[in-house]
């Protein structure tokens, strides 16, 4: 699939959704309501830039460096839309340009070109308010690795997800208190460990506590890095089923980043295959892992097999 | 030009040389200059050159500088420790006030114009002729919860406090207290946040909305802050879970006093055997001392 006609497919749909109704038979359809984030042209390269960048890259030239200057392409041209409650998942091999993505979104890198329109907050890429003012209520990233994500070893599980809420202004003990325990326990950690320090916890339940103290403010936009890696199987299905759950009723707009294509399986309800930092494929699951349109999807989805 | 005396013409009329009060006048200017500017901005922190003193950093030697800065001649000096005008330090301290700078010393609440005090803020209520100079032993009031001072004074530009809620959160969860017991941290006319020394919580609730200022020093860190009168001074605490004050088991022993802050007899240099024994008696040894003379 041509990523630049999935972009203006997407543009197009996205358009019609916020089109004013023409007439009655317009008016009588249900429009679907506005994505939540709309990303278009998403784009970052690595390195000075020359005017063959993108003709060497990608596909044609089988790697995501130009030869030309040296420059990386990381992500080019990514656009997609994701509305409330759904998951969108981002496949990809390392190097692909994955997590350069995620960092776009998460305003950790500057994007090149692009925007990344979030409902009630307009483009983030050109929002006059502070970034971490806006990774604080419109984009929060769970990381893969609990202590990359800021959390404190040394303070009680339910301190660490409070602080989410301290840091937005709750001032009332009880309130903060009542909303980290009661997410906390509906993620599955035992009201006995609450107030344990994190440094006792395992991998999986920090990994629970860092979900739990992203959801307490419900975010618009929820990236989820790698959220099972390292972690065994029995607890990877129990967390992402806890994951599920929890972003069904907050009605977050989700995007998760895996190598593992079961948890994209699981989890999401469209998947960006990205290759050589551009979209080469886009779909829904079982279409995407069952009928793999491009050469490198259906690699990807046969080395699953093997 | 003004008609009012100088604390150099002061000087002069008691027969002083202008650099008087152990200090030379350019770092007693470079206090004064740091005391305008803390009073400008009620709360923040202010480096200062802080001078070797000749009594041991931490030991009072920020708060010695802003006294030596700001007296003259004319000037009543009152210095206390944890509310008692007769320890060592606080004698000692006196004396060189006094000596080097020919003002009168006191250990009368009223009668003093300048009162410098370690832990304690007098109960007597101050008035606004009077200044109220606290030893400060560590001004940042982040510092057990940031330990990098550039990333601490970032939270302060941004006024960002969330690591001492969440200090205080923490404690409350786990404790069902918060367990800082002096130097309770409060937030000054609602956006800074001040180390208001180590004085007990009920001397910090005691201390916004006063007629007179509060100066703070401290020589070892170089830093002074300042209230003006009538500041708002808050404690740090969550809108259910208000500050309590220390509570005392006994009414004073002599002067049957039953609200003022109380501490066993011997204090910290009791003997272990005696721990949890003695008698309970006021702190502030002067209020102690108006309240059985005028009961």
């Amino acid at each position: 699939m041509n990523p630049t006609s999935t972009a203006q497919a997407a543009a197009a749909q996205s358009a019609a959704a916020h089109a004013p109704a023409a007439g009655p038979t317009a008016a009588a359809q249900v429009l679907p309501p506005p994505p939540l984030l709309s990303a278009r042209g998403l784009s970052r390269r690595f390195g000075p830039g020359c005017d063959l960048c993108i003709e060497l890259t990608g596909d044609a030239g089988a790697t995501s460096r130009c030869p030309a200057c040296g420059t990386v392409v990381a992500v080019h041209d990514v656009s997609f839309d994701v509305g409330a409650g759904e998951v969108l998942g981002i496949v990809g091999e390392s190097g692909s340009g994955k997590t350069t993505l995620l960092s776009l979104l998460h305003l950790d890198t500057p994007a090149d070109a692009g925007s990344m329109v979030v409902d009630g907050y307009g483009d983030l890429l050109r929002s006059r308010t502070s970034d971490a003012e806006l990774r604080r209520s419109a984009v929060v990233m769970v990381h893969q690795n609990s202590l990359a994500a800021g959390l404190a070893p040394r303070l009680a599980a339910e301190s660490n997800v409070a602080e989410r809420l301290l840091r937005t202004g709750c001032r009332s003990f009880a309130e903060a208190r009542a909303r980290s325990q009661d997410l906390l326990a509906e993620l599955g950690i035992h009201p006995s460990r609450h107030t344990d320090p994190l440094e006792t916890f395992s991998g999986g339940m920090a990994q629970r506590v860092q979900l739990a103290r992203a959801l307490v403010n419900p975010p618009r936009v929820l990236l989820l890095d790698e959220p099972t890696t390292g972690l065994d199987p029995s607890v990877q299905a129990d967390l992402l089923e806890s994951v599920q759950r929890v972003t069904d009723r907050l009605g977050s707009a989700t995007v998760v980043v895996s190598h593992d294509l079961e948890v994209i399986r699981i989890l999401a309800d469209r998947v960006l295959v990205i290759h050589f930092g551009r979209v080469v494929e886009d779909g829904i699951p079982e279409q995407v892992f069952d009928d793999p349109q491009h050469p490198y999807t259906q690699l990807l989805v046969a080395s699953r097999l093997r | 030009m003004s008609d009012a005396p100088t604390v150099a013409s002061l000087a002069a009329e008691h027969g002083q040389s202008e650099a008087y009060a152990y200090l030379d006048e350019r770092t007693k200017r470079n206090v004064r200059r740091a005391l305008l500017k803390a009073l400008a901005i009620p709360g923040w922190q202010i480096p200062f050159d802080s001078r070797e003193m000749p009594v041991a950093r931490g030991w009072g030697s920020g708060g010695l500088q802003v006294t030596l800065s700001l007296v003259g001649p004319t000037d009543t000096v009152k210095v206390i420790d944890q509310g008692d005008d007769s320890s060592a330090n606080a004698s000692s301290m006196r004396s060189l006030i006094s000596r080097t700078s020919g003002c009168a010393e006191t250990t009368v609440t009223e009668e003093a114009t300048i009162i410098q005090s370690r832990h304690r803020i007098p109960e007597i209520p101050l008035r606004g002729d009077q200044v109220l100079v606290l030893q400060v032993p560590h001004p940042e009031p982040l510092r057990r919860v940031v330990t990098n001072d550039a990333v601490a004074l970032e939270h302060h530009a941004e006024r960002d406090y969330t690591p001492a809620w969440l200090d205080l959160y923490d404690d409350e969860a786990r404790h069902g207290a918060p367990r800082t017991g002096a130097d309770y941290p409060v937030l000054v006319e609602g956006t800074t946040l001040m180390s208001p020394s180590p004085i007990p919580r009920y001397d910090v609730l005691r201390l916004g909305n006063r007629p007179h200022a509060t100066l703070l020093g401290a020589g070892r860190r170089a830093r002074v802050a300042a209230l003006p009168p009538f500041t708002s001074v808050e404690p740090l605490v969550f809108d259910d879970r208000p500050l309590l004050a220390e509570s005392a088991a006994e009414p004073c022993i002599r002067c049957g006093s039953i609200d003022s802050y109380r501490v066993q007899s011997g204090g910290r240099y009791q003997l272990a055997a005696e721990a949890g024994n003695g008698p309970w008696c006021c702190s502030d040894v002067d209020a102690c001392r108006t309240r059985r003379n005028d009961p």
